[in-house]
């Protein structure tokens, strides 16, 4: 794994990369066969033999939602680090992702070289749309905890742009803004929470705060902003309007996978770094869709050693726009979101705040 | 009525009406041109023919079929209840209709809570009882369908109010409706979750003529799928009788040619692939199981190998078309594992002689019902043993 760090995250032609995938998934494969129990079990149902598979697409994915069913290991519970959940609302269960020194640091690790493809090498001062008590238990996280302490070490100072009540810190954002007078800031949140409680209270009052030499990063899902028909277009004019932001990137990733993030180009597409990957699968019999055809996604990655998570079967549905081809010059599969496929339960980082 | 009445979606009628009807003999006249009227509306209609479980209901209740059931019963000296209170099941569209006839032909007036689900059959069924119910008025009181959500405050009062309940599962929503208390005198009839199979004789089988076997795709598809086997009485599980290479060869004809019935006529959503997946996987984690055939079939019908018929396999419960398959020598492996929620028995190539004799024999409480393939579904005035004439309305006992 410590090789594979050491590989660009965008550098990979498709042969290239089909090659590392297949031989790390495969031997992932048969490491959570001997260790996790349960896992061994599912592969003997589906009656998979990796040593016998050519390609890594033709691996087992699992669906996500056995993550809440089931506490899915391959660590000795003693070895748990920490616990990853995914933030459900009340009375839903979540997933549960353990993980232990080795893994987590490889999401860390993974973060790190996936996000500074975008905002370059330093660290940035950040900004965090969010409130501090998120964090706070660090036991167990929340994927929006997670995701803000996976942020945070790319930060070379932080700040909380939202109070326990979430309302903004205006004042506070203000004179973080001061003291690093003509320095990029990097804004993190999930896109939910950015709209709702800093670019509706920015727009109280537009150009109170000058962002034009930052860089945001938002993840999370759109669901929430569709009822309030907010396009992802619409959404970037919006806030350049209020402060004058201009580089924003959506991400898609989940708690399962932490760290493999698929970031948005300068092109507008996700894209898939070398430490994961994307497959659409046809519903009908799982076979992998055509580019430019819409498909349930899959998605592996590298990365899981404490937990069988490398392959997992999504419920949100996707479309692959190219492979090795996008104009801005990154390697490897770039995509686009569908959203949530019909009748799935809803799931989703920002999705579950809501104002009582 | 202290009720949140802004909370309830009426579809048909009206609560003060209802609670205020008065109960009618069984069988009674007007029921029954009701409900042959009804029988019109709905056939009338010009996509009827998709919806075979709405077809074969609106048969059923046409003023012929209806005056023969009426024969069996004496009549004379029965009365409705009263107010029946029903909850209806979300996965089975016609169920609240189904639970409406019954009801009326009992002599009872009716409030029916529907699923928050929407159907096309549910559309056509209350389109036509709304038409039917204009031609006789005097049926108006007797017939209430409502919608409102999970909201304790309403099951409370109507509960209260009723004469009797009916629930139509499963287990969890019975023990939540339960939760609201029925007055002293009311009675209530539950539906639990149930489990059903079926079982071939795989040399009988393989010698069975091609347009059999197709009748047999088509049957087991009514079957199944028809309800995405969310029915207690769709088999989740098929057995295979006899020598094992035959029922192997049997089972990957009968397969292939389920699925190419489902292709041509199922819709299968998204979500099911994943969902079935997920059970596949739960299954794994519980019992000893193994894909048929690396599933060849896609994803329209899956077929879980579980090496053998044992006590437990009803917590197999697949949906949407995942199917839990066993191989065994004769009947009695299967009966001797049958347990209290097992209900349905669907068959083909097996005498139903060896299966009651082999029932009779062993004394397990589970199977209500044996019946062939296709034929686990058509609407009867009995049900899990139960008689509705009998069950919801008064014998007025005279000396």
């Amino acid at each position: 794994m410590n090789d594979i760090l050491k590989i660009l995250p965008y550098s990979l032609t498709k042969q290239e990369k089909d090659r590392l995938l297949t031989r790390r998934l495969r031997e992932l494969t048969g490491y959570h066969r001997e260790h996790c129990r349960t896992y061994q079990k599912i592969l003997d149902m589906l009656d998979v033999k990796e040593e016998q598979i050519s390609s890594y697409e033709e691996l087992p994915f699992l669906p996500v939602r056995l993550f809440k069913d089931m506490e899915l290991r391959s660590i000795e519970k003693e070895e748990v680090f920490k616990t990853m959940t995914s933030s459900g609302t009340t009375g839903q269960t979540v997933s549960k992702i353990f993980l232990d020194r080795q893994t987590s640091m490889n999401q860390q690790k993974t973060l790190v070289k996936i996000v500074s493809d975008f905002t370059g090498k330093s660290r940035l001062p950040m900004l965090i749309i969010d409130c501090p008590s998120v964090v706070k238990n660090r036991a167990m996280f929340s994927a929006r905890g997670a995701g803000i302490l996976g942020f945070s070490i790319l930060a070379s100072d932080r700040q909380y742009a939202l109070d326990d009540d979430m309302r903004l810190d205006l004042e506070g954002v203000r004179a973080f803004l001061k003291k690093h007078p003509g320095e990029r800031i990097l804004l993190f949140g999930f896109t939910f929470m950015i709209w709702q409680y800093f670019y509706k209270e920015l727009q109280k009052n537009p150009g109170c705060i000058d962002l034009s030499n930052a860089v945001m990063i938002h993840g999370g899902g759109w669901k929430k902003l569709q009822s309030e028909a907010v396009e992802p277009q619409e959404f970037k004019r919006r806030l350049q309007e209020v402060c004058g932001l201009s580089d924003i990137h959506d991400y898609y990733g989940m708690v399962e996978q932490t760290g493999c993030i698929y970031m948005q180009c300068e092109c507008g597409h996700l894209h898939a770094s070398i430490f994961s990957d994307v497959i659409m699968r046809r519903m009908k019999d799982f076979s992998i869709c055509d580019i430019g055809e819409k498909g349930v996604i899959q998605v592996v990655s590298l990365l899981p050693e404490s937990y069988p998570g490398h392959s997992i079967l999504t419920e949100d549905e996707g479309v692959v726009l190219g492979v090795d081809d996008c104009p801005c010059g990154r390697k490897g599969k770039y995509f686009k979101v569908l959203g949530r496929i019909k009748n799935a339960e809803i799931r989703g980082c920002s999705d579950t705040y809501e104002k009582q | 009525m202290i009720l949140m009445q802004q909370n309830i979606e009426y579809m048909i009628g009206s609560m003060e009406e209802t609670v205020h009807a008065k109960p009618l003999p069984v069988f009674d006249r007007n029921v029954i041109e009701l409900l042959d009227d009804v029988s019109k509306e709905i056939l009338k209609i010009r996509n009827v023919r998709e919806f075979e479980d709405l077809v074969s209901i609106a048969f059923w209740i046409r003023k012929a079929s209806l005056i023969k059931m009426k024969q069996q019963y004496e009549t004379k000296d029965r009365l409705g209840y009263g107010l029946m209170f029903h909850i209806t099941p979300s996965n089975i569209p016609v169920q609240f209709l189904y639970s409406l006839v019954v009801s009326l032909l009992a002599g009872n007036a009716n409030i029916i809570r529907m699923s928050q689900k929407e159907f096309e059959q549910g559309r056509i069924i209350c389109e036509a009882l709304r038409k039917s119910l204009e031609k006789y008025p005097s049926m108006l009181p007797y017939v209430c369908l409502l919608r409102y959500g999970h909201d304790k405050e309403i099951t409370d009062e109507l509960s209260l109010k009723c004469d009797g309940r009916i629930v139509w599962g499963g287990d969890a929503t019975i023990s939540k409706i339960r939760e609201s208390p029925l007055s002293a005198r009311a009675f209530e009839l539950t539906f639990a979750d149930r489990f059903s199979l079926c079982i071939i004789n795989g040399q009988k089988y393989l010698e069975a003529p091609s347009d059999t076997k197709e009748i047999l795709a088509h049957g087991f598809y009514t079957d199944t799928f028809f309800s995405d086997q969310n029915a207690c009485n769709s088999p989740r599980m098929v057995v295979w009788i006899g020598e094992k290479e035959s029922c192997r060869n049997a089972a990957e004809i009968f397969w292939n040619l389920e699925k190419e019935v489902v292709e041509q006529k199922y819709a299968l959503e998204q979500i099911s692939g994943v969902n079935k997946l997920l059970q596949e996987c739960t299954i794994a984690i519980e019992m000893d199981a193994k894909r048929d055939r690396k599933n060849s079939y896609g994803n329209y019908v899956n077929v879980v190998n579980v090496g053998e018929v044992s006590p437990n396999i009803s917590d197999c419960k697949g949906n949407g078309g995942l199917f839990f398959q066993a191989f065994v020598e004769n009947v009695r492996d299967i009966i001797k594992c049958v347990q209290k929620d097992w209900q349905t028995l669907s068959y083909y190539g097996v005498c139903t002689t060896e299966i009651l004799c082999a029932i009779r024999e062993t004394g397990v409480k589970g199977i209500d019902r044996i019946v062939p393939i296709g034929q686990s579904m058509p609407p009867s005035l009995q049900w899990e043993g139960i008689d509705f004439i009998y069950s919801l309305s008064r014998h007025i006992h005279v000396l």
